[in-house]
């Protein structure tokens, strides 16, 4: 599947939890990597067992 | 010529005395050279890293464009492998994950706002004087700095 291929998600559409706690662990890691204060909302987020 | 040259003997005093001699060789022409070689390899490599790091941080934020779920987590997963650093890059990662962290998320994950209590409920709590607080807020900045 090239990348024009690939269904794009829709102006309404919600993040799944998996994808928000996934997102938030990566958010936090480019945050310490470059010395950035993470709100603590994203840092708990980024704990919960589905951002493993 | 030879004032410079007089001039350069003097500035370069007792230690660097055979500097200026030096600095009529061919040896020193060729240390220019490998010098200006090594800023230019230098730059050339940053700009290749800077150019392969936004193809593939392209490629990764068009995976998270999609409405699938699992390709949404390949392009999140593929954006925290390109171990971003500098300030662009990581204003990138926010623009990419802000979708994803809207506002709704944290009531969604931390619970409804919490509602500050006035401040006659904490009349009770005796004010600290000055130079204690001043102490106690010292050490209390030493522990909320964040850990690296």
């Amino acid at each position: 599947m090239t990348m024009n291929e690939i269904p794009l998600r829709q102006s309404d559409s919600r993040p799944s939890p998996k994808a928000q706690a996934v997102a938030a662990r990566v958010r936090v890691n480019a945050d310490r990597r470059g010395g950035v204060k993470t709100p603590k909302w994203i840092v708990k987020l980024s704990q919960t067992p589905a951002a493993k | 010529m030879g004032t410079v040259l007089e001039n350069l003997h003097d500035f370069c005093g007792t230690w660097f005395y055979w500097f200026p001699d030096f600095a009529q060789s061919p040896g020193f022409a060729g240390c220019l050279a490998v010098g200006a070689a090594g800023l230019a390899y230098h730059g050339t490599t940053k700009n290749a890293r800077q150019e392969q790091w936004w193809k593939r941080a392209e490629y990764a934020l068009n995976l998270t464009l999609s409405a699938e779920e699992t390709t949404q987590i390949t392009g999140l997963e593929m954006l925290d492998a390109l171990k971003s650093k500098s300030k662009r890059e990581i204003a990138f990662i926010d623009a990419a994950t802000q979708w994803f962290l809207d506002k709704e998320a944290e009531q969604v994950f931390s619970g409804p706002a919490v509602e500050e209590p006035p401040a006659e409920f904490y009349d009770d709590v005796p004010a600290p004087p000055g130079r204690r607080a001043r102490i106690l807020g010292a050490v209390r900045g030493i522990f909320s700095r964040p850990r690296a």
